[in-house]
């Protein structure tokens, strides 16, 4: 029992080791399937690409006269309370929302870097994981207009460095019936 | 709380645990609206990738609806207040397994939109539970505090080697982009680090520096090692209080006394 806990720890820490590194965490290997039940963590937080900047979600619906109304920006993140430190629940969703999204840049990092056509990207965007979790937020709030018919979602990232702001669209979605 | 012996290390761990599974399981059931039908934490989209198919599905889809989730929640929280207050026996055991499943399901139910935190907790109570619960033998107990001791070692070591080969971390703008984002920061570190870069510059590399010296903290006197230790633990309590961070605090707070248990039994 000793030897085979002793054997089986020792694994899980040159896994983890290995984990850390990204190649082995996309292709198939002992590694991955060793971590089946997501037990090798990742341990590089903030680095080495610090997440920067504050990704912002905005929406707006098309009537059946296919009118549009104005943008309106879903608030993904609060504002910081002093007892977050204690209590932050909120968290837990900005987190869910922040992989979501991570998810979604790097399909359409993919998308220039491999120059993949715009329709086959959006074909396989929009049944993506990370598509679909920010889809169902966008369409679990109140319509612009009483008679919307179809919402469309925007992206856009910002930083805030030297005292200058900076704003950058990432993705536009097609419209969704509601 | 010095841990003495290892059923003293393992007392106190699960204790820790016990306050941040608490926490966490609260935390959740607040936020519950989101597990419904059609909302963003719903398990047929954060699950749609899992291990859901075939005859399990039924099983799976009660587990993580919002009542399964609440459940899971307000069982953990029971076994964790039991944990907080019972003293180490056949009880205590049994109660520790019982959390083990309970966050083994609920684990994977977070995989996507889980954190490092939610990775360190489950890592030490998947180890002592392996290691304490029923096995009696001290050296398979060591194996487990070992074992945690080195990972906390270990995410020092990676956190600061990967940020040490970061550009942003390097030329200190890190902390600046950081802590100037509505996400980790606040109205107060975005006009603090803004004016300032040389604050921010030293602010990164004081990260690095404590990240990549703390291992070596454990073959010096145990001043500099209890130095180290106090330094860790308030570069986790600052991650909670500037960013909102609450439960990493916890989970790595729960890996100390390993590490301080190896130190005084073996290195001292």
């Amino acid at each position: 029992m000793v030897y085979f806990l002793g054997f089986f720890f020792s694994t899980w820490f040159v896994f983890t080791i290995i984990w850390q590194f990204d190649p082995f965490r996309k292709k198939p290997s002992i590694v991955r399937l060793f971590n089946t039940f997501n037990i090798l963590p990742i341990w590089t937080f903030f680095a080495p690409r610090p997440g920067m900047s504050d990704t912002h979600l905005l929406y707006r619906d098309k009537d059946g006269s296919g009118e549009l109304s104005e943008w309106k920006e879903i608030p993904v993140f609060e504002q910081r309370k002093f007892f977050h430190f204690i209590w932050n629940p909120l968290k837990r969703n900005n987190k869910l929302i922040v992989d979501a999204l991570s998810q979604v840049k790097s399909y359409k990092m993919i998308q220039e870097e491999k120059s993949v056509d715009e329709e086959v990207f959006q074909q396989h965007l929009t049944i993506s994981k990370g598509y679909l979790v920010i889809l169902s937020l966008v369409v679990s709030f109140p319509k612009c207009k009483a008679d919307s018919v179809a919402r469309q979602f925007i992206i856009a990232d910002t930083t805030f460095l030297g005292g200058k702001r900076d704003f950058k669209p990432l993705l536009s979605s097609p419209y969704h019936q509601l | 709380m010095i841990p003495k012996d290892l059923q003293s290390v393992y007392h106190i761990t699960l204790m820790i645990l016990a306050i941040g599974y608490i926490i966490k399981s609260l935390e959740t059931i607040a936020i519950s609206k989101t597990f419904l039908p059609r909302q963003p934490n719903d398990w047929d989209l954060v699950g749609m990738d899992s291990l859901q198919t075939g005859k399990a599905y039924p099983l799976f889809k009660t587990l993580y609806s919002r009542k399964g989730v609440i459940t899971l929640c307000i069982l953990t929280i029971l076994i964790s207040l039991y944990l907080l207050l019972a003293p180490v026996n056949i009880y205590f055991n049994l109660l520790v397994l019982l959390l083990f499943v309970l966050q083994f399901i609920l684990h994977h139910r977070q995989e996507f939109g889980g954190d490092g935190a939610d990775q360190m907790s489950f890592l030490v109570l998947t180890t002592f539970t392996i290691c304490f619960t029923f096995i009696t033998d001290s050296r398979v107990h060591t194996i487990g505090v070992v074992f945690v001791a080195a990972q906390l070692i270990l995410s020092y070591i990676i956190s600061g080697g990967a940020k040490l080969i970061s550009t942003e971390w390097r030329n200190g703008t890190a902390v600046q982009g950081i802590l100037s984002s509505y996400t980790y920061g606040t109205e107060f570190t975005k006009v603090l680090f803004n004016k300032s870069l040389f604050l921010s510059r030293i602010m990164c590399w004081m990260v690095v520096a404590v990240e990549l010296l703390f291992p070596m903290a454990l073959f010096f006197t145990d001043t500099v090692f209890y130095s180290a230790v106090i330094m860790g633990i308030l570069l986790h309590l600052s991650i909670g209080v500037v960013m909102g961070l609450n439960d990493f605090v916890w989970s790595f707070l729960a890996a100390y006394p390993s590490l301080i248990f190896i130190y005084i039994t073996y290195i001292h």
